[in-house]
C-alpha cells in the first residue's frame, strides 16, 4: 500500500469519523492518532470561541505586559547601577551630601520654549539650555571641595546627566505600561512591547557610557575634538590654545602658509563647549573676518544601518548636533561674510557615539584630518584664514 | 499495514517538534550578543623622535597629557597621543563574521543584503 493510501485512510477513518465503529479495525497506535486529531480540533474550536469573546486578547495583553515588565526590571537595574556609580564618584571626590546631589539631578528637567511663537525662539532655547547646564554644574560644584579639578567636575556632571536620562526612560516606559494596563488598552501596551528592544538598546548604551565617563575615557563623540587636536599637533603653532568663551578653546597655527584657527571644547573634562559663540567672538576681530576663506566643521554623525563605523563623508553646512543655538550662529556669520561652510563627519552608531572610542573611529578621525587638509589646500590660497571647529565632547582629549 | 499509519504521524509530529526546538535554539543563539574581550589602550608618542609605545589605560590618562615615561629610543619626554578601545574578537565569532575567504562570514556577506 502506498503512502497516499495510508493518508487517505487516516482522513477517512480517523479524521472525519473519529469515533465510528470502523475504529474497531485499527490497532492501539491508530487510536492514539485519532485522539490527537480530535483534541486538536477541540483545542482550535475553543481558541476560536475565546477569540470571539475577547479572552484571547486579554491573554495576549498579559503576555505583552509580562515581557515589558521583565525588560523594565533590566532598565531599573541600569538606573541603580548608574546611581551607585555617581554616588561612588561623588564620595571619592569628597562631596558633601552626595545622596542629596544625586536626588536633585536624577529628576531634573527642562521645559522647552513656546513654539507657536517663533520670534526669538533660538535665544529663548539657548537661555533655557544654558541656565540648565549652569544650574546642574553649580549643584555639583557646591558639594565638591574647591580643590577638585575641573575635568572631574565636568565628568561628574555628565555622569549625573546619564543617570537622569536612564531614569527618564525608565519612568516614561513604566508610565505607558501602567496606563495601558489600567485602561485595558492593549494597543498601547503592544506599542511599548514592540518598541521595547529599541529602548533597551538605548538604555544599554547609556549604561555602558557610565563606565567610560567615570574613567574619563574619550567617547565616540570625541571624534571632532580629537581631529582638532591632531590637526593642531601636525601644524606649526602661532599661539598656544586659550579659552575664548566658557569651556571652549582656540589656537592659531600655520598650515601650508595659511592661518589656521582651531576651535574645540576644553578638555579633558566632559563638555561640548560653545563652538558657535566661539566662532562669533573670533569673527569680531576684523583681521580674521576680512581674510576668512572657509569654516570647516568636523563632527561625529550617526551612521545608517549597514554602513561601516569610522567611514567618513564630506559635505556642505555646519556639522553639529546641537539643538540649534550654536549651529545657527555659524550659519548666520557664514552667510553674512559669504564664506563657504565645509563639513566632515565620522560615521558611528548611537551606542558608539556615547561609549569609549574604538579603533575604527580613531582611524576615521585620521581620515577626517586628511580630508580637512585636502579641503584647505584645494579651496583656499596662501595667506587666507581658515577656522576649523572640532565639534563634540572633549572628554579625555586635552589641548595641543 | 494499519499499524504503519500512526507511526508516520508520530514521526511527523516528532520531526515537527524537533524542528521547532532547533529553530527556537537558533533564535536564542542569534539574539545573544557575542562580545569579544575589550581592552583600553593608551598610545604614547615621543615628542622628539615620534617613537610610539602602547600600554594599558591608567586612570588620569588623557590625549595630550605629558607622561612620566621617557622614550626608550632617545630618552625624551613622551605625550599621550591616543586612547581607544581594542576589541579582541573571539575565535568562533571570527569564523562566522570575518569576511576573509574560507570563513562563514565571507559566504554570508555574498548573500546578505547590505
Amino acid at each position: 500500500m502506498t503512502i497516499h493510501n495510508n493518508i487517505y485512510n487516516v482522513l477517512l477513518i480517523h479524521g472525519f469519523f473519529p469515533f465510528s465503529s470502523n475504529t474497531s479495525t485499527t490497532e492501539t497506535g491508530s487510536s492514539l492518532a485519532t485522539w490527537i486529531i480530535a483534541l486538536s480540533i477541540l483545542a482550535s474550536t475553543i481558541m476560536s470561541m475565546l477569540a470571539f469573546l475577547g479572552i484571547s486578547q486579554g491573554m495576549q495583553l498579559r503576555i505583552w505586559k509580562n515581557q515589558v515588565e521583565s525588560k523594565l526590571r533590566i532598565i531599573e537595574g541600569y538606573v541603580r547601577e548608574a546611581e551607585s556609580s555617581a554616588l561612588e564618584l561623588l564620595k571619592s571626590s569628597g562631596a558633601r551630601n552626595p545622596q542629596d546631589v544625586v536626588a536633585r539631578v536624577k529628576d531634573f528637567f527642562m521645559i522647552g520654549p513656546v513654539t507657536i511663537e517663533p520670534i526669538d525662539i533660538i535665544r529663548r532655547l539657548e537661555s533655557i539650555i544654558r541656565t540648565g547646564e549652569v544650574h546642574i554644574e553649580r549643584i555639583v560644584k557646591d558639594s565638591l571641595p574647591s580643590s577638585i579639578s575641573e575635568h572631574i567636575l565636568k565628568n561628574t556632571v555628565t555622569l549625573l546627566s546619564l543617570l537622569n536620562a536612564l531614569n527618564t526612560i525608565y519612568k516614561y516606559l513604566r508610565h505607558l505600561l501602567l496606563l495601558g494596563v489600567k485602561s485595558k488598552n492593549a494597543m498601547l501596551v503592544a506599542q511599548v512591547w514592540m518598541m521595547m528592544p529599541l529602548y533597551l538598546r538605548i538604555a544599554k548604551a547609556y549604561r555602558e557610557a557610565v563606565n567610560a565617563v567615570s574613567k574619563g575615557i574619550p567617547i565616540g563623540d570625541s571624534a571632532g575634538p580629537l581631529a582638532a587636536y591632531k590637526i593642531a599637533m601636525e601644524s606649526k603653532p602661532l599661539s598656544k590654545m586659550k579659552e575664548i568663551v566658557k569651556d571652549t578653546v582656540y589656537g592659531e597655527y600655520n598650515y601650508e602658509d595659511r592661518r589656521l584657527i582651531v576651535v574645540k571644547a576644553k578638555g579633558p573634562g566632559s563638555t561640548v563647549g560653545r563652538p558657535g559663540e566661539a566662532v562669533e567672538k573670533l569673527l569680531e576681530d576684523t583681521t580674521i573676518a576680512s581674510s576668512l576663506a572657509a569654516i570647516i566643521t568636523i563632527d561625529a554623525a550617526l551612521k545608517f544601518e549597514g554602513e561601516e563605523t569610522g567611514t567618513i563623508a564630506e559635505g556642505i553646512g555646519v556639522a553639529m548636533g546641537d539643538p540649534g543655538p550654536e549651529k545657527i550662529r555659524i550659519e548666520r556669520l557664514a552667510s553674512k561674510l559669504r564664506v563657504p561652510l565645509y563639513a566632515i563627519v565620522v560615521k558611528m552608531s548611537m551606542e558608539e557615539a556615547i561609549n569609549a572610542i574604538t579603533q575604527n573611529i580613531v582611524e576615521g578621525v585620521t581620515k577626517a584630518v586628511e580630508k580637512a587638509k585636502r579641503i584647505i589646500k584645494e579651496s583656499t590660497r596662501p595667506g587666507d584664514t581658515i577656522i576649523l571647529v572640532g565639534v563634540g565632547n572633549s572628554i579625555g582629549v586635552g589641548q595641543a | 499495514m494499519q499499524a504503519e499509519i500512526p507511526l508516520i504521524i508520530l514521526l511527523t509530529l516528532s520531526l515537527y517538534s524537533l524542528v521547532m526546538v532547533i529553530l527556537t535554539a537558533v533564535g536564542i543563539r542569534s539574539q545573544r550578543r557575542v562580545r569579544g574581550r575589550e581592552r583600553i589602550i593608551t598610545q604614547v608618542v615621543c615628542e622628539n623622535c615620534g617613537y610610539k609605545v602602547t600600554r594599558s589605560f591608567t586612570p588620569g590618562d588623557y590625549v595630550g597629557a605629558k607622561t612620566r615615561e621617557k622614550c626608550p629610543r632617545c630618552g625624551s619626554p613622551m605625550r599621550i597621543s591616543l586612547i581607544f578601545v581594542e576589541k579582541d574578537a573571539s575565535i568562533s565569532r571570527y569564523l562566522f563574521t570575518s569576511r576573509e575567504p574560507g570563513n562563514a562570514g565571507y559566504y554570508k556577506s555574498l548573500i546578505r543584503l547590505k
